[in-house]
């Protein structure tokens, strides 16, 4: 799962459902503005797997284990969205 | 070429003879298979008439899409675009569009929001190219 947060405020506003990314969601991202109509600063929060092949073989990148539990629950629960929660400190915090 | 691909017959029909309606699938027609999927939110300001979030693809190319969406306090997701009964421009409106970099959540008011309003956008994005 890729969530998109403000980075001034923390908010999560868009994610990207799944567990394990590969290069062309690894490329997407989300945009929104703030209130005075600019731009926000976008930080990207990673739960899951970064998938990559090396030309070789295919292997996965680990991303914010102590979350997955948390994701299995935004994946299972239908009243719990990560939109209702935000960053701080690189961690998932309820808002 | 050879004869290639792959099928699947219903219960009853032999899968080598079976026609088309007989099969529960086969690789000889396009079926739509989802690039990303995922949530958003948006909140218009009071007295705002329109706020969206944007999702870059990456495609390069128009993609396929759907979406869903509901104001926040309300239960009923609905297919977007979704607008009010005609001339009622008192409710908020739920739109959406694609290009080949973005595809486009949009809440709007005819007339402002009346109050800070949040909706929820549930967004697919298709592999499958419309232009």
């Amino acid at each position: 799962m890729i969530l998109f947060y403000n980075k001034k405020d923390g908010e999560i506003f868009a994610t990207i459902d799944g567990r394990v990314h590969g290069k062309d969601q690894l490329k997407m991202y989300a945009d929104k503005k703030d209130k005075d109509g600019k731009k926000i600063e976008v930080g990207k929060f990673i739960i899951g797997w970064i998938e990559k092949f090396d030309g070789k073989k295919t292997f996965r990148n680990e991303y914010n284990k102590d979350e997955f539990g948390l994701m299995k629950d935004f994946e299972d629960k239908k009243e719990l969205s990560p939109l209702d929660f935000k960053i701080e400190n690189f961690k998932l915090i309820n808002k | 070429m050879g004869d290639y691909g792959e099928k699947l017959s219903r219960s009853g029909f032999d899968v080598k003879t079976a026609t088309d309606k007989q099969l529960v699938l086969t690789s000889k027609f396009k079926t739509f298979t989802i690039v990303a999927s995922g949530n958003g939110n948006v909140t218009l300001l009071s007295g705002n008439y329109r706020e969206r979030l944007e999702v870059a693809h990456g495609l390069g190319y128009v993609p396929a899409f759907a979406i869903y969406g509901k104001i926040s306090t309300e239960t009923e997701y609905k297919k977007v675009p979704y607008t009010p009964a005609k001339f009622d421009i008192v409710n908020p409106f739920l739109y959406c569009w694609a290009d080949s970099t973005k595809v486009y959540m949009e809440l709007q008011y005819g007339i402002g929001a009346p109050a800070d309003t949040t909706a929820n956008f549930k967004y697919y994005i298709f592999n499958n190219q419309i232009e």
